[in-house]
């Protein structure tokens, strides 16, 4: 686990936890990407403060893609190497929306008990 | 850097079921670390601080593996392969159907050996076109029983053949087919036997089945005199048919019943 620290706080990609389905749905829905792209716009996203392993990444996908959440591709634009790109399914984006509401909701009652 | 990425990768993933799945995600993680790599040389760091940075952000991917593993590949591809040599067993059960039934109504022997020639051609070419397309990835086991069953479907044939042309003995030589093929369905028996396979009670059902047919016709054609009483080598042959499926239904379920008493008595 690789923590960062930022102005005495500590971060570290377990905050994610429970969450990084409803990250990489989020992420997809802007558009189509694949593993080391998706970290870099989780990395880029949180300032800097979470890295997280490509290896949490696959593991997401896999589930996800057994789910229906999202689909896979090849991509051979690129010369030489392919990629394996990953697109967002409705179902998917229903289940995101769902788990927008639930976040908006858990935000309200955890500002309300922490910050009172 | 790829290549070295690629060796590595290669070692690591060694001990894993090699499938289309494992090496597809094996490409997915290369292109991810080259990408990562090349990301920390822009950066300024030196190619081998690059690579550890690099092999380092891979983290534990044994999860993504199980999931891989449980998933689509190997049980896919085991289901085709099992699938493709079915197939195979009805098609030549009903090419010898065809062969026998279209020459004892026309009595043209000396030409309706091409019906199997020509059968067991396709069937070849079908495999062959099959097999270049990769459909067998991995199932060493459903081409060892594939090779040697189109092998002895060949063999069969030219002794047919040469038999036939050099005897003339028409009317016995069709005998051989009947016996390559419990012949051949007795060698898939062994194949799977040494394997370390349980045989399926379809095949087994099969060879018993074509063995005592063949005994039957063989008796019957050579001691024409005794046509009358020999078919009692087919009840036979039914009645050990039906012994093997009642003992295998026992040993099945009997012990399950027993198990299920034994444990009201507590």
């Amino acid at each position: 686990m690789k923590i960062c620290y930022k102005g005495g706080m500590a971060f570290s990609s377990d905050i994610l936890r429970g969450h990084t389905e409803t990250v990489i749905l989020k992420i997809l829905l802007d558009r189509d990407g694949y593993g080391y792209e998706i970290t870099k716009r989780i990395l880029e996203t949180s300032g800097g403060l979470i890295d997280i392993k490509d290896a949490t990444i696959y593991t997401a996908f896999r589930r996800m893609e057994i789910d229906g959440l999202i689909e896979s591709y090849w991509d051979d634009k690129a010369a030489g190497a392919r990629r394996r790109y990953y697109k967002i399914t409705g179902k998917g984006k229903g289940l995101y929306a769902e788990k927008l509401d639930e976040w908006i909701e858990i935000d309200r009652i955890l500002n309300a008990l922490i910050k009172g | 850097m790829r290549d070295e990425f690629k060796r590595y990768l290669d070692k690591k993933f060694a001990n894993y079921k090699k499938s289309k799945a494992l090496n597809e995600f094996k490409e997915e993680i290369l292109g991810d670390l080259t990408e990562r790599y090349e990301d920390f040389r822009a950066q300024g760091f030196s190619e081998e601080e690059s690579k550890q940075k690099s092999l380092a952000s891979l983290g534990d991917y044994t999860e993504a593996l199980k999931t891989i593993d449980a998933h689509t590949p190997e049980k896919t591809a085991a289901a085709y392969s099992k699938l493709v040599v079915s197939l195979s067993f009805l098609y030549y059960t009903v090419l010898i159907i065809v062969f026998f039934t279209v020459s004892f109504l026309t009595r043209a022997w000396k030409y309706t050996w091409i019906i199997l020639a020509v059968g067991v051609a396709a069937h070849a070419v079908f495999m062959f076109i099959l097999n270049s397309k990769n459909a067998f990835v991995n199932k060493r086991n459903g081409k060892v029983r594939l090779y040697s069953f189109m092998l002895c479907a060949v063999f069969v044939l030219v002794s047919y053949l040469v038999a036939s042309f050099v005897t003339h003995a028409w009317s016995y030589t069709w005998l051989i087919i009947l016996f390559g093929a419990a012949v051949s369905i007795t060698l898939d028996i062994l194949i799977a036997k040494v394997k370390n396979k349980k045989p399926m009670k379809l095949r087994l059902s099969a060879s018993i089945m074509l063995w005592t047919v063949g005994v039957y016709l063989t008796v019957s054609v050579f001691v024409g005199s005794i046509w009358a009483y020999s078919w009692l080598i087919v009840l036979l042959g039914v009645a050990l048919l039906l012994a093997y499926h009642s003992v295998h239904a026992y040993k099945k379920y009997g012990a399950e019943i027993k198990g299920r008493d034994g444990g009201g008595d507590k």
